[in-house]
């Protein structure tokens, strides 16, 4: 990074941690801290919602994925547009009419105390999680780029964070979350530039394409049913539709940015802003890991993209069996390239038998890569010791770092920056609103002035804040960070959406049945996950299963234990 | 005997068609999910 790029990134650091601050309104007022007044306007809360879901492991783990996998985890996505749907019919103007802070207050008006505190604590332990993970991505990039250690770099995104978030909660919290989405949408559209620049001249985006898509990067639809396979057309349209209909229903994270919009449709047509621009959003950033593989084909990229493992195995004494490695790698990569060439010019008459063997050569050629680089891998794993250790987070930060232009780099690390800190931003004020609303004000201090309730949820930001900070560190290594931060999140949102079902849609369902549904699902959902005979099944599934279990059990200890009770009537009135 | 002016009535709320967003959606998601599926066949 040279001076520009150092420029950058600190006016970038300054400017949202001042603007953040400065866009707060009465943050003096619960109703001003927690919801913004209920006065955003729709296109502000929808553009916020797309950001805290959008975070730096969406940057940097995705396009890394499309890079080695090609771009079948857009079918996640499938079932979201349906859920924002389901969600604007029933769930928003539901909430917004409860007038509730969190999703988990209106659990006790529906059912009991014990059920809103299991949810509530239950979202703390998982959301505090995954924010850990979600600030552990862009840390280890700077980790690379500044050659600085791993807790260093988390304080660094951490600390700002954490300052804006407490001052100016959620106002502070969304205004940045939109002027972070800008940041990334250019940033990313300068990257898709540089790597097509990158190109070798005279080979069109489309000849690009073709090329990737010779070798599976452009598959992004698997119609089989096969519950092993983590992303199918239907493991995303229906686990995938249980996994957001419960993150953007019932995770306090999202809850609290559509409880801030103006009005009941407001806050719906903030939702379907998710729905209009999520696939087609997260195509594109697929797309660019596609690209990132293309221009690396005429690029010559690193054995392995992860320079600190690569330079403690040479460091070992299995360094000179790394370096054979290398030079079959060096070797393999110049025959892929020429292979790619040829494809290329082949390609102006597919018909031709000529395209059939350039391509046959081209995907063998593809194949002996691919196959040196994961002999690479295993034997970095027993130097490191690092069993879950994947490339693929590497591959776009390598890209930044080596390829793109002065101040450009500096802008890519800034939208890496705004992801990690627009994502993190939004779950630690939900965190602490949670902790404050549904704990600290509902068992430990009822009878809090506000004054005292402000204090204690911004004390909880900063204890949130530090707490990520620690998971992040111990999350650097557990593998894909994509796969890991919805894995975790796949064991927690069957089971609590399944309460909200109860809630919402049997009104027959009593305190009890939610309870004890609730940790019936929970439990079942573990068990399913690491049980050495189902746990190869596809946690996307967990989703589904999770709602089911915790449904069917609910309704029967309901049953068992007597019905609605009296709490219920609180059902009709909200 | 001419009636007394009365106060102007309120502006009604500006009621938003749902229903023509929600089909919206799933149109939009139906064409994205075409032009993966496109971009499928034709680059592969």
């Amino acid at each position: 990074m040279r001076w520009l790029d150092w420029s950058v990134v600190i006016v970038y650091l300054v400017w949202v941690v001042s603007s953040g601050i400065r866009a707060s309104r009465r943050t003096d007022e619960l109703d001003g801290y927690f919801r913004a007044n209920r006065s955003l306007p729709w296109w502000a809360v929808g553009l916020s919602v797309m950001a805290t879901q959008l975070s730096a492991i969406t940057l940097v783990g995705t396009t890394g994925k499309a890079y080695a996998d090609g771009m079948k985890f857009v079918q996640i996505y499938f079932g979201l547009p349906i859920a924002m749907i389901i969600l604007s019919v029933t769930v928003v103007p539901f909430f917004y009419r409860a007038n509730v802070y969190t999703a988990y207050e209106y659990l006790e008006r529906r059912f009991d105390l014990k059920t809103r505190t299991l949810a509530a604590f239950t979202f703390l332990i998982q959301r505090g999680l995954s924010c850990g993970i979600i600030i552990s991505a862009p840390s280890i990039i700077l980790s690379i780029v500044l050659g600085w250690s791993l807790p260093v770099t988390i304080m660094v995104i951490g600390l700002p964070t954490i300052a804006y978030t407490m001052v100016g909660g959620v106002q502070a919290v969304t205004w940045t979350d939109v002027k972070q989405m800008g940041i990334i949408l250019f940033a990313m559209g300068s990257a898709v530039t540089v790597l097509i620049w990158g190109l070798p001249k005279g080979m069109s985006t489309s000849t690009a394409l073709h090329i990737a898509g010779a070798v599976g990067r452009l598959q992004s639809i698997d119609t089989s049913f096969n519950l092993h396979t983590d992303y199918t057309m239907w493991s995303g349209m229906l686990g995938g539709l249980f996994l957001m209909l419960s993150y953007f229903g019932c995770d306090q994270s999202q809850v609290q940015r559509y409880l801030t919009a103006k009005s009941v449709d407001s806050a719906r047509h903030s939702l379907l802003v998710s729905g209009f621009a999520k696939i087609p959003l997260q195509a594109l950033i697929l797309l660019t890991g596609v690209l990132t593989f293309a221009f690396f084909l005429f690029n010559k990229n690193p054995m392995l993209f992860n320079p600190v493992y690569e330079r403690q195995v040479l460091a070992s004494p299995r360094g000179e069996e790394y370096r054979a490695l290398e030079s079959e790698f060096d070797r393999n990569f110049q025959t892929r390239q020429s292979a790619a060439l040829a494809l290329a010019d082949a390609q102006k008459d597919t018909s031709s038998p000529a395209y059939a063997s350039a391509r046959t050569s081209f995907q063998t050629a593809q194949a002996d890569v691919a196959g040196v680089r994961s002999r690479a891998v295993k034997l970095v794993r027993e130097v490191t010791g690092d069993s879950t250790y994947t490339d693929g987070n590497y591959v776009f930060p390598t890209f930044i770092l080596t390829y793109m232009p002065i101040g450009l780099m500096g802008l890519m690390i800034a939208a890496i920056l705004s992801a990690a800190m627009s994502a993190s931003s939004g779950e630690l004020n939900a965190l602490a609103t949670a902790t404050a609303i549904d704990f600290y004000r509902r068992h430990i201090n009822p009878k809090a002035p506000d004054s005292s309730s402000l204090f204690f949820s911004k004390a909880a930001t900063a204890f949130w804040g530090l707490f990520a900070c620690v998971a992040a560190y111990y999350a650097a290594n557990l593998g894909s960070l994509i796969d890991t931060v919805n894995k975790i999140g796949s064991l927690f949102y069957g089971s609590i959406l399944g309460v909200f079902i109860l809630a919402l849609g049997f009104k027959r369902a009593n305190g009890h049945g939610a309870f004890y549904g609730l940790v019936a699902g929970l439990v079942f959902v573990f068990v399913f996950a690491f049980h050495p005979a189902t746990k190869s099944i596809s946690y996307l599934w967990h989703n589904l299963i999770g709602a089911v279990v915790c449904v069917v059990a609910g309704l029967i200890v309901s049953a068992v234990t007597g019905g609605s009770t009296s709490q219920s009537s609180a059902h009709n009135r909200v | 005997m001419a009636e007394p002016a009365r106060p102007a009535a309120p502006p009604a709320p500006v009621e938003t068609n749902m229903t023509a967003i929600y089909i919206r959606v799933v149109v939009v998601e139906v064409i994205v999910l075409l032009s993966l599926y496109w971009l499928q066949r034709v680059y592969s």
